[in-house]
């Protein structure tokens, strides 16, 4: 038991480079920088608010604050939501407008938080991707396969994403 | 900035603001002693603090400013109206010599050339031969009237060796105390005072016993020794009293903290000195901020509670929980007070403007400003000000006339211009207003079809065309004058109030004037608001914009083209189905259902909502950024289930109810 | 003698100090000064007056304050030695 622990530590030790949190969304898995994150929750109840565009599930309230709960997986995959027991809502802290934004994403489920080192990331192909080139940052080596680490600024563009839905007819 | 530097500020504005009040009254009603000590104290007090910044530039200007009001105290100089508009641009000087030692940056070429003038200019004043100074206004007056309760005091004065490093002169200090009363007699004690060849000459060797006959306190007296209290030993006794000598004959020589209380008790009709420094405190607004937050917990915290006890019937904690709500509410109701201030004060910062802008142009203008002590919540007050001071230049420039225009229109010459705040259900209604010429409707569109504002057969009611005034493009007039056109549009102005949750509007009678209203909501963090349900979503509108709650009947639906009316006991007002504004998907459609008739600026609307839930606590949370363009949402509220509440904003929602008509 | 200062103040009161010393050794039964010149005085010239004044008591010689201006004079009456320096209005 000792052996794991210092074997762990000794990993951390020998990899110093910015730290990351894998979940998944829809069964791919991504990456995100870990300093973006404030904290990970249950996903509490969402109130709807009318007129936002689809992605945009409503509000929630996170010990008293009220937060704006986001679906990427409605643009980053075109996909819908499918909620389980291990859905979580990830709160990140976004910067706009000089001002510090606390927005939840909806993720299915969250694996762990790793360290990428730089020369583990490599540049996002610019075709082939299963999502838009924009809003991957780069591609992180992660046990013999490829991870997408996100783009916060454009997953979450705080600005397009304000913008009222457009309701035809 | 240190917190020290923060208030040495914020005392500095204080001083500079009540002399330029009172520079301005004296200009309108006359000089009086009042107002002269107030813009001497002024001076003084900033001299003071700045002393313990070593702020050497406020140090050395506001010396001498304090010495020209010193000679004008003591009638040497007369203070008509040259030196109260001289005195006025030192009150700038001083503000700009502020600013920059609060920045901390050295003063710009500017300032250096007009501390260099004004210095001057003080200058020639102190040292002209005291001319007339038998037609000199006789500026000291009644300072000996005997007043119920006057006391002789005995004070003992003794200056420790630092006395003189304060740069304060006892003299000075002497001549302010007998503005308090009357001195019977004044004794230096020379004791201690060394021969000529073993004299320090930078220490004081001399003590002072002074019989002082005033109705002042103790507080007043010792106030006036404030700035050197640390480098001298004051003691003071009460030695008689002139009223009270029957009654208490062996108190004489009592020391005065004990004596004081007695004697205010005792004469309940004691005039309380106005230099009495009030019971007030300065606290951080950020702090206040803080405590709200933490009763909004609270209140949100009871209500779980109250969740707690109807699902349980326990009938004593249910007792409990609702003496805890009493108890919140006034908590919360105290504290929001420390929160409201009167608007007066800020208002009397626009006279300087006013002034200003009727002297360049040279109109005659006559301000007036009611309801100065209608309440608004600080930061409102704070953020109103720019639109307010914009909005008053217009109504100099534009709306009033030349005296000779005016003459010719068969009014006065002298134009009104009117500043008043009052409260109006839940909002306060600022209203500014001119009897000058007034706009028409042709001449708004007109202007608006040469600007390419709207088409040229566009057809306005005469409230459409007055709101032209605010459309961006609009009030960019095409020769910016010197006064108005500073490069700000109204259009900024209605933003800058919509921000507040405000709104403003205008309306005019050619010939007569116009008037520009503008309504803002009380308060910014908890409201008392009305809980109902609409589809799957919860909703709270504030209590007070509530008119009444019918049930809904289908028989009193009109339909009107594509405009929803209902009958409400014989008047038609629009109805807003708030299911379908908002795409809700219906529960269920047998539900019954209600209306709920909100009310604002004179405007009357129903809103078809379902099951209503009654009256609640709300404390309004920020949406957030991302749901800034949210239509008619105010914010949103944790209920005490911890579910999410939205905050109808209603004066966004008759807006875009307004808009859909059209 | 006469005083040629303007204002006198703690700025001046080491160079006052100075100019009165010599007063001392001087010969005259009575020490005249001069402050037609002064316009302004505060606590510290008081005192050195006060000081030569005990100090020429002390010799049997007497000070006298001539032409003093107004202002000079509501100084003394403030601090309550117009008439320890011998001087009173008009």
């Amino acid at each position: 038991m000792s052996a794991a622990i210092i074997n762990d530590e000794e990993e951390m030790a020998i990899k110093s480079g910015p730290q990351y949190l894998l979940f998944y969304i829809h069964a791919t898995l991504f990456a995100l920088r870990a300093e973006y994150i404030s904290e990970i929750v249950e996903l509490p109840k969402v109130t709807k608010v009318p007129w936002m565009q689809k992605c945009l599930k409503g509000v929630c309230n996170i010990r008293g604050s009220v937060i704006g709960v986001l679906d990427i997986a409605k643009y980053l995959m075109d996909a819908d939501l499918s909620l389980s027991e291990k859905s979580a809502l990830v709160i990140l802290l976004i910067e706009f407008e000089g001002i510090k934004h606390r927005v939840g994403i909806i993720v299915d489920a969250v694996r762990e938080v790793e360290v990428f080192e730089s020369h583990e990331l490599q540049e996002t192909p610019q075709f082939g991707l299963p999502f838009p080139v924009k809003y991957i940052e780069s591609m992180a080596h992660y046990h013999g396969e490829y991870v997408p680490v996100l783009s916060l600024e454009n997953v979450v563009d705080i600005e397009a994403l304000s913008l009222r839905e457009v309701i035809d007819g | 900035m240190s917190e020290e530097l923060h208030y040495f500020n914020e005392d500095a504005q204080e001083q500079l603001q009540m002399m330029e009040s009172a520079l301005l009254d004296a200009m309108d009603k006359g000089v009086n002693d009042e107002y002269i000590g107030t813009i001497f104290r002024a001076m003084h007090t900033i001299k003071g603090v700045a002393g313990m910044f070593s702020f050497e530039e406020i140090i050395s200007f506001t010396h001498i400013a304090e010495n020209l009001m010193d000679a004008v105290r003591n009638g040497k100089i007369v203070l008509d109206e040259a030196l109260l508009m001289l005195l006025l641009r030192c009150k700038d000087h001083v503000a700009s010599l502020v600013e920059s030692a609060v920045a901390s940056t050295s003063l710009g070429v500017q300032t250096q050339d007009e501390d260099t003038k004004l210095k001057e200019l003080i200058h020639s004043y102190l040292s002209a031969p005291a001319q007339d100074r038998q037609n000199a206004v006789p500026i000291q007056t009644q300072q000996t009237q005997q007043v119920d309760g006057a006391k002789v005091w005995h004070l003992h004065l003794l200056l420790k060796e630092s006395f003189f490093d304060t740069g304060m002169d006892l003299l000075a200090i002497l001549s302010y105390l007998k503005k308090l009363g009357t001195v019977r007699s004044i004794e230096a004690e020379l004791d201690k005072l060394p021969l000529l060849v073993d004299i320090d000459p930078f220490i004081p060797y001399m003590s002072f016993s002074i019989d002082f006959e005033s109705d002042a306190d103790e507080a007043d007296i010792v106030e006036v020794f404030e700035f050197v209290e640390d480098d001298i030993v004051l003691k003071l006794q009460v030695l008689e009293q002139t009223q009270l000598k029957l009654e208490e004959p062996k108190e004489a020589t009592q020391e005065a903290i004990q004596e004081v209380p007695k004697n205010v008790e005792k004469q309940p009709n004691i005039e309380i000195k106005k230099q009495t420094p009030s019971q007030s405190l300065r606290v951080d607004s950020a702090k206040i901020d803080l405590l709200i937050d933490t009763i909004s917990e609270m209140v949100i915290a009871n209500a779980k509670i109250a969740r707690y006890v109807e699902q349980n019937y326990d009938a004593d904690l249910e007792e409990v929980s609702l003496e805890l709500e009493t108890l919140l509410e006034t908590l919360r109701n105290n504290v929001m007070q420390i929160r409201m201030l009167p608007v007066g004060e800020s208002f009397e910062k626009f006279r300087r403007v006013v002034n200003d802008v009727a002297h360049k142009l040279g109109k005659k203008i006559n301000f007036t400003i009611l309801g100065g002590d209608t309440e608004l919540d600080k930061t409102v007050i704070e953020k109103i000000a720019d639109p307010l001071v914009h909005m008053l230049r217009n109504a100099v420039d534009h709306g009033i006339e030349m005296p000779d225009k005016r003459l010719e229109a068969g009014k006065s010459e002298i134009g009104n211009v009117e500043l008043r705040a009052y409260p109006e259900s839940g909002s306060i209604v600022i209203e500014i207003e001119d009897d000058g010429k007034g706009l028409s409707k042709d001449f708004l569109m007109a202007k608006a079809i040469s600007k390419g504002l709207i088409a040229h057969d566009t057809h306005m009611s005469e409230m459409q065309a007055y709101q032209l005034i605010f459309a961006p493009g609009f009030s960019t007039a095409e020769v910016i004058s010197d006064i108005s056109g500073r490069g700000v549009g109204m259009d900024v102005v209605k933003k800058n109030i919509e921000a507040l949750k405000g709104d403003v509007e205008l309306s005019s009678v050619v010939g007569h004037g116009s008037r520009f209203t503008i309504r803002l909501p009380l308060t910014l963090a908890i409201i008392d608001g009305f809980l109902f349900e609409v589809g799957a979503t919860r909703y709270i509108i504030p209590l007070d914009m509530i008119s009444e709650v019918v049930e809904f009947d289908t028989k009193h639906q009109i339909q009107m083209d594509k405009s929803n009316l209902f009958d409400l006991r014989g008047t038609l007002l629009p109805l807003l189905d708030v299911k379908e504004f908002y795409h809700e998907k219906s529960r269920d459609a047998n539900a019954r259902k209600n209306i709920i008739i909100v009310k604002y600026a004179n405007q009357k609307m129903g809103m078809l909502v379902d099951e209503l839930y009654g009256e609640n606590q709300t404390v309004i949370k920020p949406l957030g950024r991302l749901f800034k363009n949210a239509p008619g949402l105010y914010g949103a509220s944790i209920l005490g289930s911890g579910e999410i509440a939205l905050i109808f904003d209603i004066p966004a929602l008759f807006e875009i109810v307004n808009l859909e008509k059209e | 003698m006469k005083l040629q200062w303007d204002t006198l103040s703690i700025a001046t009161a080491e160079s006052l100090h100075e100019a009165l010393l010599p007063l001392l050794q001087s010969k005259e039964e009575v020490v005249e000064l001069d402050l037609e010149n002064v316009n302004k005085l505060d606590l510290s010239a008081v005192q050195l007056f006060l000081s030569l004044q005990k100090s020429l008591t002390a010799q049997n010689r007497k000070l006298s304050l001539s032409n003093c201006t107004n202002s000079v004079l509501a100084a003394f009456e403030l601090c309550g030695c117009l008439k320890q320096l011998g001087c009173s209005y008009e």
